[in-house]
């Protein structure tokens, strides 16, 4: 694991504009997402999931010395974050792909205990991850956006913090991010 | 597929009315592949808005992830089958279970995989399990056991494990998820826990996790608290104290802070829960832990009584008590919550005021304006509530203004920290008289307006109308304003009334009282803008506007002479950083600067004014408001916070500002920017006289500048009269008609005698050391913070003392010297106290000497910066008994310091010296006298203050001075106006024992980098020995006195005029 100190660092050399350590950063936050999802999974919960929104703050906590980062310290790491655990989810839903198990279903749940879990299927979950590949070629921000909102679910407000725009901003890219992917996945699509 | 001119597109036709969209774009859509594109993603937006496309978020990790495990039924953890999971938490899984050997039924916790990966941190699991199995208690749950899992089928095992009584109900979590408890079954499970928590307490076992989830309710109704200390043992596995695997919505700030904790943390989280069980909610929530923490750190819950109306205030006030971030304003102990507990079942209830305890929470954050509106809402129905009445005087003041002529129309605007400008035109209260109107508590611009007479602007200060006056007094302000008629006074100055005055400022250069007529006084300074007129008048040129005698470094010059030292950069007449005649670009509304007091004292002839007397200027500036802070006392009040301050003055350390800024800074006869923005020239001529040194004349100057630390505003001080600075200007005055007056232009003595003192003999003194008898303790250390440069590392530590408040301390190391270094511990300025952290000034102040190899040592003592004290920050009387105890505190921490210290390795302590600037080197002296640990002493700025500011002898710089054991080097400016020379400095060095050095330098209060740290430095090298790569300079300090043989009264020789650009201005000032 890697140590707080680390990435505290890391995040202070992101605030003064150093953006050399972005990657590394990316690379450390990811290696603790899979770690604490596997931790947690054997750690036996019946349905077997995990709150991404959960898991970020945990590896926050355990990465991070909180006492030495500042709003804007947070709001990188949450933007590395929102990345990492995008790649988290789809690696092992690819992974889970090539084992070619036609027709499983990804289970996905949410914190409430009262919400019931919802399933998307593995394809739809891998299309959407194509989809954005070819958004990002386009337009990054929006990316990042959705990588915040549906992969790692963090608030409207979270996300503007994270990735340092405006609160309107992230609502309008957000709806932008949820209509081209719409299309992109809609059977009937151009491209 | 889609690019950018698409999303871009559909973007800016999203922000549009539907409607709206198909014009907007026809025009838009330069191609029909566009067009369709664009077409296709609103259609697909309106879809994924209607069937909410993706809103919930992923919020699942793939089942994928990890293979189903297989069904826990079959499952033997040790000798114990499991039946079924019961339960699931951040630490693991709850499982009914059986035990075969005795037939009852268990609960089986087994930990989080991660919680049971180091074999120390299971050593210790097991040892807290036996300890917390020890408990027996009927609202504890009984731990039988603890154990580690063995590798079963292919499992490696390893798993912790704990065995407890098995109780059929349901946990606090689940009962309170269904909304708030009747206020009976809230206290009788608190009272359940907190009995079991004495018992618990009583046999030194902490719980550190209480929450819902960790309270079962049994089926009979009996209160069972779960997971005894497992929170300790959690913590063995993991690496953080503080981030625990457990909510972070029930930590108490100590642990949130990842402080060490004790008992009152469980009371704390008993809080917590007791809040949540009355009222469904959290007290302390946030999106994520980061944010919770966050709230438990810093923020206040809202009273109770706001989500439960119909609590008893007595139990209000209990969770309040056991929510205090403070722990010492927790309940002792479990059974004193036990206590009121069961004095609430007898207690009457309090008729439902529910906005009382929020309004006193609001007061007591200081927002008196929020406070006082929900008051002012509340009274109505609360009225002769007598708690209200009580609240009423803290919150709000009562406001009256009284005019000659009457009939004037008031303005209030209330002044807002952070707000620089008036935000709005401010409200309308009325007509003059207005009597014993309420305002909320605060600072307001008073605007008072009438036709025919000139617009006079106060400032109505709470803060300052409440200095020493006890709450309860509801304080009016009372404003009595003479308005002047527009044909009497000219509209750019202000009236003052006439009177007897003595000058209060500490640094007052005569006591005497003189008997001012009325007059004016110019309601800003005099602007480059206005100085240019006067040059493009010929004023330069007019003779007869400079009648003055013109003294040039000591020597009267013939007009013509001097007058061809009043250029500007391009010899043309004008001040010295002009360039052709021209004010400086975009500055013509900054104050004038760079102007020598004769161009100052012509400008005023020139439009019929003359120059104040320093009493005119005082009292327009403060009129005497004085209280024993020296100096600090500003224009509109009392300084309580630097911020607040910075909203009103020009201390920025930048440059000029306009002279119409801040607004809410304003004196109490309504000029701008007597404090700050630039130091003013008054009219007195000065001379330096004392000792029978030659005499030498200039002219006095006061108010402090934009290059000053705050508190010189107070300060006089003199220059020879064709001095100039950047830094200094100038405002007019003139008598009011028919009132000439004399206005106390005296010639001020600014050295008077040197006084001389009398220490006490050593038999009262040894009496007085008794005061500060010294144990020492145990220090738990911890550094919480590190911060790099180039050239040291700076460690922020805190050191705990059982029973006193932490201490912050910074060490800062040097980088280009290897270990062991020398250590010079500073005690700053005054100012750490309101205006500049300790961590500030020594890097302001002292970096030189870290980059010459030393390391440097401070205390954040009580009081300062960083460290919480009385909000209103009194210092207490100098004759007080407070002022001992606060210097025996600041002492005792200071000393607490230097046996952490001790414990780094990296600090030569045979090669420690004591560094005081001013405050440091001229009120706590004391502390070197009594530490035997500094090898060497540095004074800047010191001197014996007791002329105005005499003290308890026990802290008398008096007494101790002469008890100074250690080689001491005194360093003072030349133009000191803090600490001057001959009456301050002085004295102390005729004090001092042998070895002792003084160095006068040239500079202020604070000399100039320059001349100081060569002196500093030599005198380091001489006491503690050479440091590898320090700066080898020789002293190049003017007058330098180096034993008391040699002893001749240096010579303040007056400051040459300054060079062509006008100069550096000294630095002023440090405190």
């Amino acid at each position: 694991m890697a140590s707080t100190g680390d990435v505290t660092r890391i995040l202070h050399e992101l605030e003064a504009g150093d953006r050399s350590g972005f990657d590394d950063l990316l690379a450390r936050v990811y290696e603790e997402l899979r770690v604490l999802a596997r931790a947690q999974l054997r750690a036996e919960r019946a349905d077997h999931t995990l709150a991404p929104t959960e898991l970020a703050h945990e590896a926050y906590l355990r990465l991070v010395d909180h006492r030495k980062v500042n709003w804007a310290n947070r709001a990188h790491f949450f933007g590395a974050a929102a990345q990492a655990m995008r790649r988290v989810l789809i690696d092992h839903a690819r992974a889970k792909s090539t084992q070619k198990r036609k027709g499983e279903h990804v289970t996905l749940s949410s914190l409430g205990a009262d919400e019931k879990p919802h399933t998307m299927p593995l394809e739809t979950v891998l299309a959407i991850d194509q989809a954005l590949r070819r958004l990002e070629m386009t337009d990054k921000r929006l990316v990042r956006v959705v990588e915040a909102r549906f992969f790692a679910g963090l608030t409207i407000r979270e996300t503007a913090e994270a990735l340092g725009i405006s609160h309107a901003t992230v609502s309008e890219d957000w709806r932008l991010a949820r209509a081209w992917l719409k299309r992109a996945l809609s059977p009937d699509a151009a491209a | 597929m889609h690019d950018v001119n698409v999303i871009e597109i559909a973007r800016a036709a999203l922000r549009l009315a539907p409607a709206a969209r198909g014009s907007f774009l026809e025009k838009m859509c330069r191609s029909g592949r566009v067009r369709r594109e664009v077409d296709a993603l609103l259609a697909a937006d309106a879809d994924a808005e209607a069937e909410q496309y993706l809103e919930r978020p992923m919020l699942g990790v793939p089942e994928v992830l990890a293979p189903r495990s297989k069904a826990p039924t079959a499952h033997r953890i040790g000798p114990y089958v499991v039946e079924e999971v019961i339960g699931r938490g951040g630490m693991g899984v709850v499982y009914a279970a059986r035990d075969p050997r005795l037939g009852r039924r268990v609960a089986l916790k087994v930990l989080s995989p991660h919680l049971s990966a180091h074999s120390e941190a299971k050593a210790r699991f097991l040892q807290e399990a036996r300890a917390a199995s020890a408990l027996d208690h009927p609202h504890i749950c009984t731990i039988y056991a603890a154990g580690e899992t063995e590798p079963v089928d292919g499992e490696p095992g390893g798993q912790l494990f704990l065995v407890m009584a098995y109780y059929e109900g349901e946990t606090l979590k689940e009962k309170v998820r269904r909304g708030p408890l009747p206020v009976e079954d809230a206290l009788r499970h608190t009272a359940a826990i907190a009995r079991g928590l004495a018992k618990a307490h009583a046999a030194g076992i902490l719980h550190r996790d209480i929450k819902p989830a960790n309270v079962l309710v049994t089926t009979e109704g009996v209160a069972k608290l779960l997971d005894f200390g497992l929170a300790k043992m959690a913590d063995a596995g993991l690496t953080k104290t503080g981030a625990t695997m457990g909510t972070a919505a029930y930590m108490s700030p100590e642990q949130a802070d990842g402080r060490p904790v004790d008992h009152r943390t469980d009371l704390w989280s008993l809080g917590v829960v007791l809040y949540e069980m009355l009222t469904g909610r959290r007290p302390f929530r946030g999106e994520g832990a980061p944010a919770t923490l966050y709230a438990i750190l810093y923020t206040s819950p809202d009273p109770i009584r706001e989500h439960r109306p119909d609590l008893p205030e007595a139990l209000a006030d209990l969770v309040d008590r056991m929510l205090q971030k403070d722990r010492t304003a927790r309940p002792a102990s479990a059974t004193d919550v036990l206590t009121h507990l069961d004095r609430l079942n007898v207690q009457d209830r309090m008729p439902p005021t529910a906005a009382l305890p929020r309004i006193r929470r609001l007061a007591e954050d200081s927002d008196y304006d929020a406070a006082y509106r929900l008051a002012r809402h509340a009274a109505a129905s609360l009225k002769g509530d007598s708690e209200l009445n009580r609240l009423m005087p803290v919150i709000s003041d009562t406001l009256t203004v009284i005019t000659q002529p009457e009939g004037a129309r008031v303005r209030l605007e209330r002044f807002v920290p952070g707000r620089v400008e008036a935000p709005s035109e401010g409200v309308i209260v009325g007509e003059t008289p207005i009597r014993d109107l309420r305002i909320a508590r605060g600072d307001y611009r008073v605007v008072i307006e009438k036709a025919g007479y000139t617009t006079a602007e106060r400032i109505a200060s709470s803060a300052l109308n409440r200095v020493e006056r006890s709450f309860g007094v509801s304080p009016d302000i009372t404003l009595d304003v003479r308005l002047t008629k527009t044909d009497e006074g000219p509209d750019d100055m202000v009236a003052v009334p006439g009177g007897p005055y003595q000058l209060v400022g500490a640094g007052a250069p005569t006591r005497a009282q003189v008997t001012l007529e009325d007059y004016f006084i110019d309601r800003y300074a005099v602007s480059n803008a206005q100085f240019s007129a006067f040059i493009r008048a010929g004023g330069y040129a007019d003779r007869t506007l400079w009648p003055h005698p013109m003294v040039v470094d000591g020597r009267e010059l013939p007009w013509e002479e001097a007058m061809a030292q009043f250029t500007d950069r391009t010899r043309l007449p004008g001040p010295r950083n002009w360039v052709n005649q021209d004010v400086p670009s975009g500055k013509e509304t900054h104050p004038v600067t760079d102007i020598s007091w004769y161009e100052a004292a012509a400008y005023a002839a020139f439009v019929g004014k003359r120059l104040p007397t320093v009493f005119e200027w005082e009292k327009a500036a403060r009129d005497g408001a004085y209280t024993h802070f020296q100096g600090a006392v500003m224009p509109w009040g009392w300084v309580s916070a630097a911020a607040t301050s910075h909203d009103r003055a020009n201390f920025s350390s930048r440059g000029t500002e306009p002279v119409d800024r801040y607004p809410f800074g304003i004196s109490p006869y309504g000029a701008y920017n007597m404090a700050g923005n630039v130091k003013e020239w008054c009219a007195n001529e000065t001379k330096r006289s004392a000792d029978g040194a030659p005499v030498t004349s200039g002219r006095a100057y006061t108010g402090g500048s934009w290059n000053d630390p705050m508190y010189l505003f107070a300060q006089y001080g003199s220059f020879t009269g064709s001095f100039t600075s950047p830094a200094l200007g100038f405002r007019c005055a003139r008598s009011a008609p028919g009132r000439p007056g004399d206005q106390g232009t005296m010639c001020l003595d600014l050295d008077a005698q040197t006084p001389a003192y009398e220490p006490v003999d050593e038999t009262t003194f040894q009496r007085f050391l008794g005061h500060y008898q010294y144990d020492r303790a145990p220090i738990l250390a911890e550094v919480i913070e590190r911060a790099e440069t180039p050239d040291w590392t700076r460690e922020k530590v805190q050191l705990d003392v059982a029973g006193e408040d932490p201490i912050l301390a910074y060490l800062y190391l040097p980088k280009r010297a290897a270990p062991p270094y020398q250590g010079l511990t500073f005690v700053p300025g005054v100012n750490v106290f309101f205006e500049q952290s300790v961590p500030e000034q020594m890097e302001w102040l002292l970096s030189p000497h870290i980059k010459a190899g030393r390391a440097v040592f401070s205390v954040v003592m009580k009081g300062m910066i960083e460290r919480e004290w009385d909000p209103r920050r009194v210092f207490p009387r100098p004759r007080s008994i407070r002022f001992r105890e606060l210097m025996v505190r600041h002492a005792t921490e200071l000393r607490r310091g230097l046996d952490y210290l001790e414990t780094r390795k990296e600090i030569d302590m045979d090669r420690l010296a004591y560094v005081g600037f001013s405050w440091g080197a001229a009120s706590r002296l004391v502390f070197a006298a009594i530490e035997s640990r500094f090898r060497s002493v540095v004074l800047i700025g010191g001197g014996i203050d007791n002329q105005y500011q005499p003290k308890r002898p026990e802290t008398d710089n008096v007494n101790f001075a002469p008890r100074l054991a250690r080689p001491v080097l005194m360093v003072t400016g030349k133009y000191d106006e803090e600490c001057s020379y001959y009456r301050e400095a002085l004295p102390l060095w005729n004090l001092l024992r042998e070895p002792k050095k003084l160095e006068l330098v040239e500079g202020g209060h604070l000399p100039a980098p320059e001349a100081r740290v060569p002196v500093v430095n030599q005198w380091l090298n001489e006491t503690l020995g050479r440091v590898e790569g320090a700066t080898r300079q020789s002293p190049h300090s003017v007058g330098a006195i180096t034993d008391s043989d040699g002893f001749t009264a240096p010579r303040p020789t007056p400051r040459r005029p300054a060079s062509q650009s006008g100069g550096a201005p000294q630095r002023l000032g440090g405190g």
